[in-house]
Parts: structure tokens; sequence; C-alpha cells
């Protein structure tokens, strides 16, 4: 009895694979290039193949994420929201809060004693501070997405970046360099700034411990200690934060078969 | 705005103007949400009243949301709602049209889209020009900048109607009355008409008819599975309508009411799951988008009540018609401290069984959202959940529909995880 979860975001497609005993057999990760179709097929059969199972053992498959409807396969569909804090809740079983940034939105989720959501907060209107905002600056400084986290622990001063838009924020980046601050200084100016935007938006739903942060930015360590020290407190890690959401995706298939 | 001036300024060729820019767009969708006779009506009513003040011979007056209509239709002058035309525009497809030429007239795109859409369609010359125009206090002081300006443009008389914040101090009635009685002497002065007392009570008469049968219908609104979805009743607003005093509406609404007693009394429908019972706050999207149709029948949960159809007022007397038009201007729960209206919507949850809130927070509104976070408080510890999407309810170039979806449906799957 194999329960497949996918989770079809706008910049990149992750599938899970779970048995009956809720144990992760695989997990894939590729890029979603505008193509939710494909990518989802993509990472359905590598996940497969990955955990030698074939498509006929496969008893139920839930979608979520931004591509979700777009999914003929997946027998179900819930959001994004229901499937981090479910899949955050199975990886650290005393998460109270949630901190998701993906490719084009955040989110802060508060969950009850029970792991059940409590409430939720999403940014509107705009995506500054998400994964492609980290991408713009990267390809701005001419650095790895990567590195962000490992140069921004370098910084020795903190320059303060005023504008979250993305196109702002990205000219105000080009001056700072032509006035000769370093791309250390710099990133790590933008990891606080990242870090200031997401703490208002928790602030809304009162951040209660042990949080979680998943989502592909969980993995920018400089973002991390940035909200870290804003927030004083430890902030827990997935081993592989941008499966979370596929992870939750799985779960509710099993839940469901 | 010079261009009002500019073009020829008669109401046959605002009208003619308005339906040839209709006819170059997208043909007229009927709403798929109207299944009932009465909305049909209402929505007839809606045009008909707008395409009259297109007629020369008739006395037109400019009013926003909530200058009571009961004075006008006693002096038989045709009140156009700056508010309801927008929503009217969106169904003409000249709202953008509308909006981009508030723009490139330097009025910000930040400015609530109501007022810049009306603006826009006065520059284009698409309203019927007003004889007069009067404007409430409440609820935008934005409203009160948009009628001067307006007032300004078509060279015509502004009036305005102060409301008190302190409703309960001993003397708002009388103010607000003697403003009523000195408004409607202006208003002769202007028209060369004067008001007769026998039909101003007439029209509060018919106003108390209307609101029986509304005040029914909300009633068997309780009723569970809700009787009528949300997606239909929203359009009627009936505490912002254009239309109470006239004799048109009493029929509406008694239709209205007779409808949906009709189908509680005859439904042969088994019982069902109850579903997840919701309580609309403020508006909707007015142009085209399934979100009413995404939460009712994708979502399989009820809009049961809007607040927007929530009647505050109480039976006025046709024998103290100002006096009575003051105490339901001032009944009405935005005016005052939040506490007040937060009281309303804690009744509202507790009548109509409420699971949960969707607040429709109108983009550039900075009169009806800034007292959410105390309610959300109040909500949390009562352990009714509440989620505030941002959205236009005129400006569709600020429409996501796949941001909405993914939060209303997440907070439903809260709502539903939470029962379970």
């Amino acid at each position: 009895m194999i329960a497949v979860g996918l989770d079809i975001g706008s910049l990149s497609t992750e599938a899970v694979v779970l048995n009956d005993k809720n144990k992760i057999l695989s997990y894939v990760i590729e890029l979603t290039q505008g193509d939710c179709k494909n990518a989802a097929e993509n990472v359905f059969y590598e996940s497969l193949n990955k955990a030698k199972v074939s498509k006929e053992d496969v008893s139920n498959i839930v979608a979520t994420g931004y591509g979700r409807d777009n999914i003929s396969f997946a027998k179900k569909t819930v959001t994004e929201i229901t499937c981090h804090a479910l899949g955050a809740y199975f990886l650290f079983p005393e998460t109270r809060t949630i901190i998701d940034i993906g490719g084009q939105d955040s989110k802060g989720i508060k969950l009850d004693g029970n792991g059940k959501v409590a409430d939720f907060v999403m940014n509107d209107k705009c995506a500054a501070g998400t994964g492609r905002f980290l991408e713009v600056i990267a390809h701005a400084m001419g650095v790895k997405l990567t590195d962000l986290g490992k140069l921004s622990s370098q910084s020795k001063k903190l320059i303060p970046i005023s504008s979250m838009c993305t196109v702002f924020a990205e000219s105000e980046v080009v001056s700072l360099v032509a006035e000769g601050s370093t791309k250390s200084d710099i990133i790590n100016g933008i990891h606080m700034a990242i870090a200031e935007r997401i703490v208002t938006l928790l602030k809304r739903i009162n951040i209660e411990e042990p949080v979680v942060m998943t989502g592909g930015v969980a993995k920018n360590e400089g973002v991390v200690r940035a909200l870290e020290n804003k927030l004083k407190i430890k902030i827990n890690i997935p081993e592989e934060p941008q499966m979370v959401g596929a992870l939750g995706a799985a779960l509710i298939a099993k839940r469901y078969m | 705005m010079s261009r009002v001036l500019a073009e020829k300024n008669n109401r046959a060729t605002q009208l003619k103007k308005l339906l040839q820019t209709a006819q170059k767009a997208a043909t007229l969708k009927k709403s798929p949400f109207y299944t009932l006779k009465a909305s049909q009506k209402r929505a007839q009513l809606t045009t008909n009243l707008f395409l009259k003040a297109y007629d020369e011979k008739s006395k037109v007056a400019f009013r926003n949301v909530i200058m009571p209509t009961e004075i006008f239709y006693a002096m038989d002058i045709v009140p156009v709602c700056v508010e309801t035309v927008c929503a009217l525009l969106a169904n003409f497809n000249v709202t953008l049209q509308c909006l981009d030429s508030a723009e490139q007239n330097n009025y910000s795109r930040d400015i609530c889209s109501f007022t810049r859409c009306t603006l826009g369609a006065a520059i284009e010359n698409y309203l019927p020009t007003p004889d007069f125009l009067a404007c409430t206090s409440y609820y935008c002081d934005d409203s009160t900048k948009l009628f001067y300006t307006l007032s300004k443009k078509y060279e015509k008389d502004f009036f305005l109607l102060d409301i008190p914040y302190d409703h309960n101090n001993v003397n708002a009635v009388h103010y607000l009355e003697n403003q009523l009685k000195e408004m409607v002497e202006s208003i002769e002065k202007t028209l060369n008409r004067k008001i007769d007392m026998d039909k101003l009570s007439e029209a509060i008469r018919l106003s108390n008819e209307a609101r029986y049968y509304f005040v029914k219908l909300n009633e068997l609104r309780t009723k569970i599975p809700a009787p009528i979805g949300g997606g239909e009743a929203i359009d009627y607003a009936a505490i912002l309508a254009f239309t109470w005093g006239s004799k048109e509406i009493v029929d509406v609404y008694k239709t209205f009411y007779e409808e949906v007693k009709h189908k509680v009394e005859n439904s042969d429908k088994p019982p069902q799951k109850r579903k997840i019972r919701i309580l609309w706050r403020h508006l909707r999207p007015y142009y085209n988008n399934s979100l009413f149709d995404f939460i009712e029948n994708e979502c399989d949960v009820e809009v049961a009540f809007e607040e927007v159809n929530f009647i505050y007022w109480g039976e006025m007397d046709p024998d103290e018609p100002y006096r009575s038009l003051a105490k339901k201007l001032l009944a009405n729960p935005p005016v005052g401290d939040f506490q007040r209206w937060i009281g309303v919507t804690l009744n509202l949850i507790d009548k109509y069984n409420i699971d949960g809130i969707i607040s429709f927070n109108h983009w550039g509104c900075r009169q009806l959202c800034s007292g959410e976070g105390i309610l959300k408080d109040i909500l949390n510890k009562k352990g009714i959940p509440m989620i505030q999407i941002g959205g236009d309810c005129i400006d569709s170039r600020e429409f996501s529909f796949a941001q909405l979806k993914t939060r209303i449906q997440a907070f439903l799957e809260m709502i539903k995880e939470r029962n379970r």
C-alpha cells in the first residue's frame, strides 16, 4: 500500500513516496520550468523508480501547491497550508509554528496542540522575500543561489536594504556594489530585510515554539540565522525542507486510502 | 475632467456613448447565481432606474451608499448611487477604461477603485449629468471629496449630511433630523420643486413594507441547510440599496421572501450532512469571476449570510419621516466605535450558526477594514476562525484567482479539520 504526495510549486515540484508504515521510501525534487503536468509526471515516476515500486502499487495520490488542479492523475487536491502543517508536524511532532518560504510566497502557519491548523497568514500582492526574490538578487550579485548563506556569514557590517520590491531591491543592490560595499555585507542586509518582513507576517499569528521552517529558502542558512536572531529562538530545519509539502500530501493520501 | 464640459453634455449623448462602448465590449453575461425571479426583478429594476437617469425629463441625484433615498422618491428624483454604478459598469465591461482614465488624470491607483471608476466614468462622460449631488460623511471621507470634485465638474449643487460619530448623544438624532430638513429645503430651491409631505410619508411606509419582507427573509435564512446561496444574496446588498422608498422594491423583496419561503416549505431534498456555514463580510468582486461558485459549489460550503444584508434599523414612523430617517442613519453599525459593529457580527454568528468568517477587504478602503485586527482577536478567543482576503471589488487587474483560491481553500480545510 503506497501513497504518493506531489507538491507542484511555482519554481519546483516535489514527490514523496510513503509506505503503509509512514516510512519515506523516496523523494524527488525538480524544477517546474513552467510545465506543471510534465514536472509532476517526471517526479512521480522518478520517485517510484527510486522507491522501487510500480505504479500499480500506488493506492492514492494527493497533489498540493499552485499547480495542484492541473494534475489529472492525482485523486485529491489539498492546499499547501494543510500539507506543510501535516508534514512539519510529522517530522517534528511538537511543532506549533511553521514558517514556509517557497518560490513565490511566504506563509506562517500556527498549529494547535494536536497538530491541526489553528491559523495561517500568507504574503499579499507581492512576492518580495521569497525564493524568486533571492534568485534575482543572486543573479544581480553574480553569485550562486546556494552560496548566499555562506557568503552572508562572512559579513562584517550590516547594510540596511530599504526596498523589498524585487525590481527596486535589484537596482539598490547594484548601486551598493558600485559604491564599494562587499557582497557579504549586502547579502546579509538582504537576509535581514527578508527576516524583518517574515517576522511581521508571523506576529499576526502569535509565534509559539517549537518553530519549523520549510520550503526552499530554509536551505539558506543566512535567512535562517537572520530569522533566529530576530525572533530570538531556535528554528528546526528538516533534513530536506523542500519536500515537506509533498510529505504532507502523501500523509493525506495515506489517510484516505 | 475638462472633457466632461468640452463634450456635448446632454444625457442622450452620454447614454449613446455608454451603450456603444458596451456593445463593442464582450457580450454581457447573466449571473449564474440568479436562480430566483426576485433576483431578475431586482436586476431589471436597477437597470431601469439607471436608464431612467438618462431621460432628459428626469431629475437626477448622485448619492453615495447610505444617503437615504426615501426623500428622493418622495420628490420624484432618480437616485444614481455612484458605487452601484461602478458595479453596473463592470457588467458593461467599461470599468477598466474608466480606471485608466482616472489614473491618466492624476488619480492614484492606490485610491479606492469605486472612487477611481466613478471619476473615470465622469471623465469619459458615461454618467448622466446630475441635477445635484448628495453625500453622507459616512462611510467614506473619500466619497465627500469625490462628490465635491464631481459637483465642480458638473457645476451642480452638492449637499452633505454630517453623520455624528457619537450616535448615542442625546442631540444626535435632532442634529441629523435638522440637516435632513435643511437638505430638502436646499433641494427644493435647486429643483424649484416642493416636497409633498404626504408623498414622503408614503415613501417611508413603502420602505417599511420592503423592510418587513427583507427581515422575514433574513429569518428564513437561519434555516439549515441554507435556502439560498450567498452568491445570489450578496448582490441584494440591502443596506446599500438605492431603492428604499420605491414601490417597485416592495414587490422585489416580497417576491424574494415568498420564493425562499416556498423553497423552505417545499424542500424535498433528503436531510444532508450539515455543510460548513460562512458569514461574509463586506462586498465581493463585481467583474467576471468564479469566486462564489468556487466557494459554494466546488468547496461545497454555504455562505449562510452576508453582513450587507443585515437590516439594522427598526420600523420608521411615517408621521415623523425626518426623525425616522435620522434614526435609521445612526443605527448603522459602523457608525461610532468599532465595538458596536463587533457586537452585530457576534450576534450574526450565533443567529446563523456560523463556522467561520470570510472578510473580503477591498483594497484602497480605509474606512471599513482598519478594525479587523480587534475583531480577529475577539473571534480567536471565541474559537471562530476568520480569514481576511485582500482584493478589489472593481479593479480586475488586481485579481489573482489562484492566490484567493489557495487562501480560501486552506481556510475551509482548517475548519473541516477542526470539525473532524
